[in-house]
C-alpha cells in the first residue's frame, strides 16, 4: 500500500478531525494569501514597462519630509550634465476640459505636459500612430495630443480614424497622433500626453524659484545604479547650489525608483499586516501540532504494530509527514479559495489612491506562495507530532488492553509550551490591534477645525483661455455662488482653490518692513484663494478683524487673512491686523505684493495627517488673485446625489461648457485620508480575533485531551474524597498557569511590537494600561471560557473508574 | 459473633442495575449486609458475580439503584455526588488492585491528597502523613515518585495513603492481585496488624488462603449472598 492511499484513508476513518485541522489550516493560510496578494500586487509586481526598474522620479528637497517639484531651468541643467540617465523627461500634470466631440458632454480628462522622451522613458510604443516629433515638441509648435487607450475606447468607440482629428482641450485645438496601449496610465492616470517644450517660453516656467509641479522622470543607462545615480545628481545639485546661491541654496536632488515613488510608503504598513498574519499561522500551527501529536498519542498502538513488523522510525514519520501534507494541501486549495473570496472586501477597504492596489489578483505567484507555505507548514506541525509518534512503544503492540499510563513528560510539556506560545502570540496581536484601533479612533476625532458634516464638494476646471482674467472668473464665480445660495436647503457656499485634502500650492512671504529673505531663506507657507461665504461654510471661526468683501477687489489695496498658526508663529505677543506681509498670490508676473491681513481665523487642517508638515497658511481673495481650478463647497443637509445633479444643472446653465468633476461629500475627502489606517485597523482586527478564537480553540483541545488522558487519575482523586469545584479548579489551574505563563511572554513581545508600530501610528504613544488591561481580561475571559468545559466533564467523572478501565 | 453493639454500615434490600445497549444486567439483587467497628471481612465469590459493585457502592463511588445504605446511622445512599464525596473523604480508605498512585506526584504528596482535598493545614498534613507511612514502613522514600517503587512498596504506599485520613472502615479490592506471592502476603500482614489495631476492613480478595486471615468471609453469586461465615 502506498503512502498516498495510506494517508487518504487515515483522513478518511476520522472526517471530524480532517475537518477541524483543514478549516483550520485554511484560515491561516487564507489570511495569509490574502495579504501575500497585496503584497504581490502592490510591491512585487513589476511595473507594465520594459526595464520598469531603471525608471526613475526625481524631484528638488531641501531636507526630510520637504520635498517639492522641480524649477524647469534646474531640469534643463540636470539634463545637459547628467551622464547616468539614457532619457530625463520634463513632466506637468494637469486636468483640461475635453469637449467638441459631438455627442458627448464636455468631460474633464487627465493630461500630462511631456517632453518628447517621456515616451522613450516609458519604452512601449503607441498602439496606434505615433508620438511627438521633435518639431512638435518646441516652442510654436502646432498642438499635438497622444491619447490613452482607456480615452479611445470611450470617447473615439476605439475609432482607428482617431488620427488626424481634432479634440478641443480646455478650448484650444489639438491633433491626435497617437494612441498609447492600455498599460501605459503614467504619469499617475493619465489620458491625454501633450507637448511640454510648446509651453517653455512660459516666464513663471522659467523661473529658477519658482517649483511648478513639473516632476523630472529619468531612465537610467543599463549597468547605472540607483546610488551611483544620486550620487552624480547630488554633485549637479551642489554645483547649480553655487552657481545660483539665491534660487538654490540648500536645494538638492532627490532620486526614487518608480516603484518606490507609487508606493514606497505602504511597505511597512503591508509588513506590518504580513508579519501579523504570519504570527496568526503560527498560532494555526501550534493548534495542529497539537491536534496531531494527541491523534498520534490515541494511534500509539497502530504505530507499534508497524514497528514490531519491522517499520523504521524514518519510514512512520514518512508516513504521517505524508498525512500532514495532505491535510496542509486541503488546507492550502480552501485557503486560496477563500482569498479569492474576500479579494473585493479587500480592494474596498484599500486605500483609493494607488492603483494598484485595484489590481490584486491570483495569479501564479500568489499561487505559488501558497504552495509554499502550506507545504512549510505541514512540516512545521507534522514534524514533532510524527517524530513523536514513532517513538511509540512497541511492547504496546503486544499488550492487550493497557493504555499506559499516559504521555511522557517531555511531550506534556511540549503540548503545553505550543498552547503557551499561542497565548503569547495571541497577547501580542491583540495589543498591536489595539493600539492600531486607538490611532485610528484619535484621527476620527482629530480636530480638523472645520465641520465636515453635511458639507459637499465639487470641482470645476476653467479654461484659462476662456475665463482669461480676474473678471471674468470672479463673474462665473459668483454667479455660481448665487445660484448654489439660492437652492433649496442650501445654507451656505464658498469657493476655494486647492482647499482642504486636496493638495495645494505653497508660497513664500515676509514681514513687511524686513529685508526680502533669499529663495532659499524664505519661510514658506500654504496658499488659499477664495471667495463667498467660505469660513462660514466651513463653520471655521473667524477669530478677529474681518473677512474677505466685495470692497476687495482686483484694483484695490492687497488684503490677506491669516490662520492662528501664522499669527501665533510670526506675530506672537502682536496683533497682527493691520500688519503687512508680502506674498506672492500666484499671479502672473506679479511676484510678492504687500498684502495688509484683515483678519485671522482658526486652524484649518489642509493636509492629511501623515502627508506633510504642517505649514501657516494666507488667505487671498478670489478677486485679488487668478485661479482657474475652483472647489465648490455647500453648506446643505441634502443628499450627494441630490446636490450634485443640483450644481451640475447650475454650472450647466452658466456655461454648458464647463464639466462638473469629483463631486462628493466633504466626509469622504475627509475618510480617504484614513484609507491605510482604515485598512491597518480592519486587518489587525481580523487577524487578532482569529488569533483569540484559534488560542481559545487551542487552550480547549489541550485542557479537553489532557482530561480525557486523565480520567483515571480524576477518578481516583473523587473516590480519596475530592469535591467536584476541587477536580475543576484542576483542569482551571492547568488553563491558568498556561495563561500567566503565555502573557508573560506575549507582554514582552508586545512592547517590542509596539515600538515597531510606532512609526504608523497616530498621537498614540508609549505604553497604554487601558490596553493591557482589556486585553489582559479578553484573555482571561477567553482561558475560562475554553477551561469551563473540560473543567466541568473532569469534575463529572465517574469515580468508579478509580476500579474500572484496566 | 453478634456482640450486639450497633453496625458501622447497613445495606437493606440493595440492589444495582446496570442498563448497558437495553440489556439489563442485575449486577446485585437484595443484599442485606452488617459491618460492624473493628470487623475484618472478606468478600469473595466467581468472576463478574458483582464484588466490585458492592465495594462501589460500599465506597459511596457508586449508588444502588433500590435499597437502602446507612453509614454510622444515617442513610447515605441518595446523598448529592458533592456530600458523597465528602463522606468518602472522612470515612473511607480506598485499596486498589493497581495501587493507583498518582504518577505526577511524590509518594508524600500522594499519601497527603485526601487530607489537601479536606482543608487540612499543611502542618497536620505532614505529621498525618508522616504517621501513616510510619505505619506501613514507607517514611524514607517519601520524595520518591511511584515509578521509583516497586509494585509491593507502591501498595504499601497506597494503603498509607488509605490510612492518612484516620476513616472509619477501609475498602480494599484485590489488593494483591497485581503482586507477587511474596509481596503479597507481606501487605496481608499489614492489613491484619491494622485490623489488630482496631481498623475495620472489608477486602475482596479470589485467594482462599487470604481471604481467611479475615473474620468473617460473604460469598457472593450473582448478585445474591450466598453465604455469610465466621471465622472459627
Ligand atoms: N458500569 C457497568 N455497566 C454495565 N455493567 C456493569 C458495569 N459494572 C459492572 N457491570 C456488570 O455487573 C456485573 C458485576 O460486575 P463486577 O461487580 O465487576 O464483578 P466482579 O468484581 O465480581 O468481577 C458484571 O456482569 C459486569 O459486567
Ligand atoms: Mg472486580
Amino acid at each position: 500500500m502506498n503512502d498516498l492511499t495510506f494517508a487518504l484513508r487515515q483522513l478518511r476513518k476520522s472526517p471530524g478531525f480532517t475537518f477541524v485541522a483543514v478549516l483550520t489550516l485554511a484560515l491561516g493560510i487564507g489570511a495569509n494569501t490574502a495579504i501575500f496578494s497585496i503584497v504581490n500586487a502592490v510591491l512585487l509586481r513589476p511595473l507594465p514597462y520594459p526595464d520598469a526598474d531603471r525608471i526613475m522620479v526625481l524631484n528638488e528637497s531641501s531636507g526630510p519630509g520637504q520635498d517639492y517639484s522641480v524649477a524647469l531651468p534646474d531640469y534643463f541643467d540636470w539634463r545637459n550634465e547628467n551622464t547616468v540617465f539614457e532619457h530625463l523627461a520634463a513632466t506637468h500634470k494637469e486636468s483640461r476640459n475635453l469637449s467638441g466631440i459631438p455627442g458627448r458632454d464636455p468631460e474633464r480628462v487627465s493630461c500630462a505636459s511631456v517632453t518628447r522622451n517621456f515616451f522613450n522613458i516609458i519604452g512601449l510604443p503607441p498602439e496606434l500612430g505615433r508620438t511627438f516629433s521633435q518639431d512638435e515638441d518646441k516652442v510654436g509648435a502646432p498642438p499635438v495630443a497622444v491619447i490613452s487607450d482607456r480615452v479611445w475606447r470611450r470617447v473615439f468607440n476605439a475609432d482607428p480614424g482617431v488620427l488626424g482629428r481634432s479634440i478641443t482641450l480646455h478650448d484650444q485645438n489639438y491633433t491626435v497622433t497617437g494612441v498609447m496601449p492600455p498599460q501605459m496610465t503614467s504619469p499617475q492616470d493619465t489620458d491625454a500626453w501633450l507637448s511640454m517644450m510648446r509651453r517653455s517660453n512660459n516666464p513663471a516656467w522659467m523661473d529658477r524659484s519658482h517649483h511648478p509641479m513639473i516632476y523630472v522622470w529619468g531612465k537610467l543607462k543599463p549597468g547605472v545604479t540607483v546610488d551611483q545615480a544620486r550620487t552624480e545628481m547630488k554633485g549637479i545639485a551642489a554645483r547649480l547650489e553655487k552657481t545660483y546661491p539665491d534660487t538654490n541654496g540648500g536645494e538638492t536632488a532627490v532620486v526614487t525608483p518608480l516603484l518606490d515613488n507609487l508606493v514606497g510608503k505602504y511597505r511597512t504598513n503591508l509588513g506590518l499586516l504580513f508579519g501579523a498574519v504570519g504570527l496568526v499561522l503560527l498560532i494555526a500551527c501550534a493548534n495542529l501540532a497539537n491536534l496531531f501529536a494527541a491523534r498520534g498519542a490515541a494511534r500509539a498502538r497502530e504505530f507499534a504494530i508497524h514497528a514490531a513488523v519491522g517499520a523504521t522510525r524514518g519510514q512512520i514519520i514518512k508516513k504521517l509527514l505524508f498525512e500532514s501534507f495532505l491535510i496542509a494541501l486541503l488546507g492550502g486549495a480552501l485557503g486560496f479559495l477563500f482569498a479569492v473570496w474576500v479579494r473585493s472586501s479587500l480592494i474596498a477597504l484599500s486605500p483609493g489612491d494607488v492603483s494598484r492596489f485595484q489590481q490584486i489578483s491570483f495569479d501564479l505567484p500568489v499561487l505559488g506562495f501558497t504552495f509554499l507555505i502550506a507545504s512549510l507548514t505541514s512540516v512545521l506541525f507534522g514534524l514533532w507530532p510524527a517524530w513523536q509518534a514513532s517513538h511509540a512503544d512497541v511492547q504496546l503492540a503486544l499488550k492487550t488492553g493497557s493504555a499506559g499510563s499516559g504521555d511522557p513528560p517531555s511531550a506534556k510539556r511540549a503540548r503545553d509550551w505550543l498552547v503557551i506560545s499561542e497565548i503569547a502570540l495571541t497577547l501580542t496581536l491583540l495589543v498591536a490591534a489595539s493600539l492600531v484601533l486607538k490611532s485610528f479612533s484619535k484621527m476620527q476625532a482629530l480636530q480638523l477645525g472645520y465641520e465636515p458634516r453635511n458639507l459637499f464638494s465639487a470641482r470645476v476646471e476653467l479654461p484659462w483661455k476662456t475665463y482669461s482674467s480676474r473678471e471674468k472668473i470672479g463673474t462665473f464665480a459668483k454667479a455660481l455662488l448665487d445660484k448654489v445660495t439660492a437652492l433649496p436647503g442650501v445654507q451656505s457656499a464658498g469657493i476655494g482653490s486647492n482647499s482642504p485634502l486636496m493638495g495645494g500650492w505653497q508660497t513664500g512671504f515676509w514681514r513687511d518692513g524686513a529685508a526680502q529673505p533669499t529663495p532659499a531663506q524664505m519661510p514658506s507657507s500654504d496658499l488659499e484663494v477664495v471667495t463667498g461665504d467660505y469660513f462660514s461654510t466651513f463653520k471655521t471661526p473667524l477669530l478677529r478683524g474681518r473677512t474677505f468683501n466685495d470692497r476687495d477687489t482686483k484694483d484695490s489695496p492687497r488684503v490677506v487673512i491669516v490662520d492662528q498658526a501664522m499669527a501665533e508663529q510670526y506675530f506672537p505677543g502682536e496683533d497682527p491686523i493691520g500688519k503687512r506681509l508680502f506674498v506672492d498670490a500666484g499671479n502672473d508676473e506679479e511676484g510678492n505684493v504687500p498684502s495688509e491681513i484683515v483678519g485671522v481665523v482658526a486652524r484649518m487642517r489642509y493636509h492629511a495627517v501623515d502627508e506633510m508638515a504642517p505649514l501657516p497658511l494666507i488667505y487671498c481673495s478670489m478677486a485679488q488673485a487668478q485661479r482657474t481650478s475652483l472647489c465648490l463647497f455647500v453648506r446643505s443637509s441634502m443628499s450627494a446625489a441630490s446636490l450634485s445633479k443640483s450644481i451640475r444643472d447650475v454650472v450647466a446653465s452658466i456655461d454648458p461648457n464647463q464639466p462638473v468633476f469629483d463631486a462628493r461629500p466633504m466626509l469622504d475627502r475627509v475618510q480617504e485620508t484614513w484609507g491605510t489606517h482604515r485598512l491597518l485597523s480592519f486587518l489587525f482586527s481580523i487577524f487578532a480575533g482569529l488569533a483569540l478564537v484559534l488560542a481559545t480553540i487551542g487552550l480547549y483541545g489541550l485542557l479537553a485531551y489532557t482530561t480525557l488522558k486523565r480520567v483515571r487519575e480524576i477518578g481516583i482523586r473523587l473516590a480519596l474524597g475530592a469535591r467536584p469545584a476541587q477536580i475543576r479548579a484542576l483542569v482551571l489551574s492547568h488553563g491558568l498557569q498556561l495563561l500567566l505563563i503565555g502573557s508573560a511572554i506575549g507582554l514582552v513581545a508586545a512592547f517590542a511590537l509596539s515600538r515597531a508600530l510606532q512609526n504608523v501610528l497616530f498621537e498614540v504613544k508609549g505604553i497604554d494600561p487601558k490596553i493591557y488591561f482589556g486585553v489582559g481580561a479578553l484573555l482571561s475571559a477567553a482561558t475560562f471560557f475554553a477551561s469551563w468545559i473540560p473543567a466541568r466533564r473532569a469534575s463529572r467523572v465517574n469515580p468508579v473508574v478509580a476500579f474500572r478501565a484496566e | 459473633m453478634n456482640n450486639g453493639s450497633d453496625p458501622l454500615i447497613r445495606l437493606s434490600s440493595v440492589t444495582k442495575v446496570f442498563l448497558t445497549d437495553e440489556v439489563e444486567t442485575h449486577a446485585l439483587s437484595g443484599i442485606h449486609l452488617d459491618i460492624r467497628p473493628g470487623e475484618y471481612m472478606s468478600i469473595a465469590g466467581p468472576s463478574g458475580c458483582g464484588k466490585t459493585t458492592l465495594l462501589s457502592i460500599l465506597g459511596l463511588l457508586d449508588t444502588p439503584s433500590d435499597g437502602s445504605y446507612s453509614l454510622k446511622g444515617h442513610e447515605v445512599a441518595n446523598l448529592s455526588f458533592a456530600d458523597r464525596a465528602r463522606i468518602r473523604n472522612r470515612e473511607i480508605g480506598f485499596i486498589f488492585q493497581s495501587f493507583n498512585l498518582i504518577g505526577d506526584l511524590t509518594v508524600f504528596e500522594n499519601v497527603e491528597l485526601p487530607l489537601t482535598y479536606r482543608g487540612m493545614a499543611a502542618s497536620e498534613r505532614k505529621s498525618f502523613v508522616t504517621e501513616a507511612l510510619d505505619r506501613v514502613g514507607m517514611a524514607h522514600r517519601a520524595k520518591h515518585l511511584p515509578s521509583q517503587l516497586s509494585g509491593g512498596q507502591q501498595q504499601r504506599v497506597a494503603v498509607a495513603r488509605a490510612l492518612a485520613g484516620r476513616p472509619a472502615i477501609l475498602l480494599a479490592d484485590e489488593p494483591t492481585g497485581n503482586l507477587d506471592s511474596r509481596n503479597g502476603e507481606a501487605v496481608m500482614q499489614l492489613l491484619k496488624e491494622l485490623h489488630e489495631n482496631g481498623a475495620t476492613i472489608c477486602m475482596v480478595t479470589h485467594d482462599e488462603r487470604f481471604a481467611q486471615h479475615a473474620d468473617r468471609t460473604v460469598h457472593l453469586f450473582d448478585g445474591r449472598v450466598v453465604e455469610d461465615r465466621m471465622a472459627a
